[in-house]
């Protein structure tokens, strides 16, 4: 019976005009996204190689563009290409501002946005004329006065509408796939090819979980006209309005300064304790630096004594605006998550979070190259910057009314840090895509199980 | 000499649905073996409700639907074995052709090994054009469309068929074929129970003739009956009389006039 119905299922689909349409879409739609992507990174790539083999041993670091954007650019552009160090900040390049995470994630075409919007459009409006299509021509009561249970009859057009929507899918991917080998395309390089496996693996979990919901709305209304409708309206929430509204929402529940009241907090907290080590230096640089014509300079002797002075407070500037950045950090993540985590009521949502850390530019390799550039800007302030000064003279009424700065490393040749970018590996990006992947596996079941007692209970009249 | 069992039994049926209209009230009917039986009544009378019991589509309030004995309640699957169904508006699947139609629906039916040339020849018994045969059945008139849906009926081969105002939209012709296709399967023995709304009709093919009204059943005569009774009349005399002004509750149907 169910191989009968699958069969009966697979060919009713086939042969309708919406299998064409959504075929000649995804053929045109999935390799031109890849190709144009694809040939994006090919470009971010040389111009990082180009930059970074220019700007060696420097205080500027480059980060690499992730060759699985041609998949899903996520937050590959907010992402800075390059992050140039100072003492004590650093200031990205090349970024768009880093707390538009969701916009950024939902805004551009590429293989994810098709797969999350056009797909799963699709396999919410397919499935959902499938049952209470059924009924309008009379065919489910045909079918059913036959000795065919009702789990047989779901259970089969899930399995046969499905199979016929991933039909587009596969053959748009799989054309995808070798026009980027044939362009010369990193497929296998880095683990490229499991992440890329993984990738597919979501897509077809997310748009079964949509097309199992598309059921369920199906048995649930007994117009085409009014399922369509419904499907449309749950694909809106599930895309739109719910990854959408989740960042507002997590910012009333933890609302945070902005990043420019956070800069100037920053630098009122670094000047007081810049006042203070000025007023510690007067003396030194009163004696050593003379301002008035009475004596000559001596600037190594000057360089030498402010040493054990200064140290105390550059100590103390360093921990503090660490202390600071940290804070401000946590807070940062601790709303990205909280949104994050709202958005994925959605499994449209769960599914591009998971898909984007498999292709190096979602939140997680976010949040390591935020680690990455911490740690390398600690290593910098160790290896550089703690030999640069920049002391003030700081008067009795507390303004600053003399800068002096200098150098005071020891001769011989800096050795400037490496730059380690800590992109995940595979087993990484799959422990923190995990969740996403439970939430999809747990959207399937309980979409399908929606479906299944609903059309047990479908009034077949 | 033993009267048969009957193939399709109604036994004291009653149902009330959710919003407390009560769409049969206490039905009992026994259609036999080479036995056409025509509900007749006006819509909303309960004809569709009463097939409806019978598939399992909603289950009874109270009373049972015997289908070759079976209770179709307790075990449904077995007794829609021996059960075909035709209805009204028979729209089948459109980008299939008309012998991929009748493939699936008698796979489904438990006749899963038939062949091109069967299916044909059934096609051919319902007076389907040959040319039809291998057309999609989107290009098909209702006519067409409903002797597809009685050969789906026949390639089943169950016991027992129910039609739903199968004659329904049927120009004269169709409906003459379509009535000499139920002579046929009555004389192959099949239990046949058709709701319709054609009196004329029901004269001619029923050997029994139910009329009901609300739910009820208000009437029954059999052919040899009816031979010296205007059926015309008396459906009209019933419509035009009060609610619940004659009923038969009592499971032989008792002749009461209006």
């Amino acid at each position: 019976m169910f191989a009968a119905i699958l069969k009966k299922e697979l060919l009713d689909q086939i042969l309708s005009p919406k299998f064409l349409i959504i075929s000649l879409l995804c053929l045109v739609l999935v390799p031109a996204s890849l190709l144009l992507n694809s040939s994006s990174y090919t470009n971010a790539f040389r111009e990082y190689d180009a930059a970074r083999k220019e700007a060696r041993n420097s205080t500027v670091i480059f980060r690499e563009p992730s060759a699985l954007s041609a998949f899903g650019l996520g937050l590959e552009n907010i992402m800075p290409k390059s992050v140039v160090f100072s003492k004590y900040q650093m200031e990205a390049r090349g970024a768009q501002v880093q707390s538009e995470v969701l916009g950024n994630i939902n805004g551009k075409v590429d293989f994810v946005v098709i797969v999350s919007f056009l797909l799963g459009l699709f396999a919410v409006l397919y499935a959902g004329t499938m049952a209470c299509g059924e009924k309008e021509t009379g065919t489910l009561k045909l079918i059913l006065s036959n000795p065919v249970k009702r789990s047989t009859v779901i259970g089969a057009k899930l399995a046969g509408g499905f199979g016929v929507l991933l039909i587009p899918f596969a053959l748009s991917t799989l054309i995808g796939l070798l026009l980027l080998f044939v362009q010369g395309f990193p497929l296998f390089d880095s683990g490229n090819a499991a992440r890329i496996a993984a990738i597919i693996v979501l897509s077809v979990l997310y748009l079964a979980a949509l097309f199992s919901l598309g059921l369920f709305l199906s048995t649930r209304t007994h117009k085409t006209s009014i399922a369509l409708l419904a499907g449309f309206f749950a694909w809106i929430l599930l895309t739109f309005i719910i990854p959408k509204m989740s960042e507002p929402i997590a910012g009333l529940i933890r609302p945070i300064p902005s990043e420019e009241a956070t800069k100037a907090n920053r630098a009122q907290v670094r000047t007081q304790i810049e006042k203070e080590k000025g007023k510690a230096l007067a003396p030194l640089m009163e004696k050593y630096l003379p301002n008035d014509g009475r004596g000559k300079w001596d600037w190594a002797a000057y360089t030498k004594a402010r040493g054990p002075v200064a140290q105390s407070y550059e100590e103390q500037i360093d921990q503090t605006l660490q202390k600071f950045d940290a804070a401000y950090e946590q807070k940062k993540s601790a709303r990205r998550n909280l949104s994050l985590n709202l958005a994925r009521t959605s499994p449209a949502s769960a599914f591009i979070q998971a898909t984007l850390n498999f292709c190096r530019t979602g939140v997680t390799d976010l949040e390591n190259f935020s680690r990455s550039l911490q740690t390398h800007g600690i290593l910098l302030f160790r290896a550089v910057f703690k030999y640069s000064f920049q002391d003030s003279f700081v008067s009795d009424d507390g303004k600053i009314n003399r800068s002096m700065g200098g150098d005071s490393s020891p001769e011989g040749k800096i050795d400037y840090p490496a730059f380690r970018f800590g992109s995940s590996s595979f087993a990484e990006t799959l422990r923190s895509a995990a969740l996403d992947l439970i939430l999809l596996v747990f959207f399937n079941l309980i979409f399908f199980a929606a479906a299944y007692v609903s059309f047990s209970r479908y009034d077949v009249r | 000499m033993t009267t048969p069992q009957p193939i399709l039994k109604a036994d004291d049926l009653s149902k009330r649905y959710e919003d407390g209209v009560l769409a049969l009230d206490h039905l009992n009917l026994e259609v036999r073996s080479g036995e056409v039986y025509c509900l007749l009544g006006a819509n909303g009378a309960g004809k569709t409700t009463t097939i409806n019991l019978f598939l399992n589509f909603i289950p009874p309030t109270t009373g049972t639907c015997w289908i070759k004995g079976i209770d179709v309640n307790k075990d449904p699957l077995e007794a829609k074995k021996h059960v075909a169904f035709v209805s009204e508006n028979v729209m089948l699947y459109g980008n299939f052709t008309a012998r991929q139609n009748l493939d699936f629906f008698a796979k489904l039916g438990g006749k899963p090994s038939m062949t091109k040339e069967q299916y044909y020849q059934v096609m051919r018994r319902v007076s389907l054009q040959e040319k039809a045969f291998e057309q999609r059945v989107k290009t098909f008139s209702k006519g067409m469309r409903q002797k597809l849906g009685i050969s789906i009926a026949i390639i089943k081969d169950a016991a027992g068929i129910l039609l739903d105002e199968p004659t329904s939209g049927l120009d004269p012709k169709a409906a003459e074929e379509f009535q000499e296709i139920l002579h046929e399967l009555k004389g192959e023995g099949k239990a046949i129970l058709m709701s319709t709304h054609d009196i004329f009709r029901a004269k001619e093919i029923g050997d029994r003739v139910g009329i009901m009204k609300e739910g009820r059943a208000v009437m029954e005569r059999t052919r040899e009956e009816l031979q010296s009774e205007d059926l015309v009349k008396i459906y009209i005399d019933y419509m035009k009389s009060e609610p619940h002004s004659s009923i038969s509750g009592d499971p032989h149907f008792e002749n009461v006039n209006p």
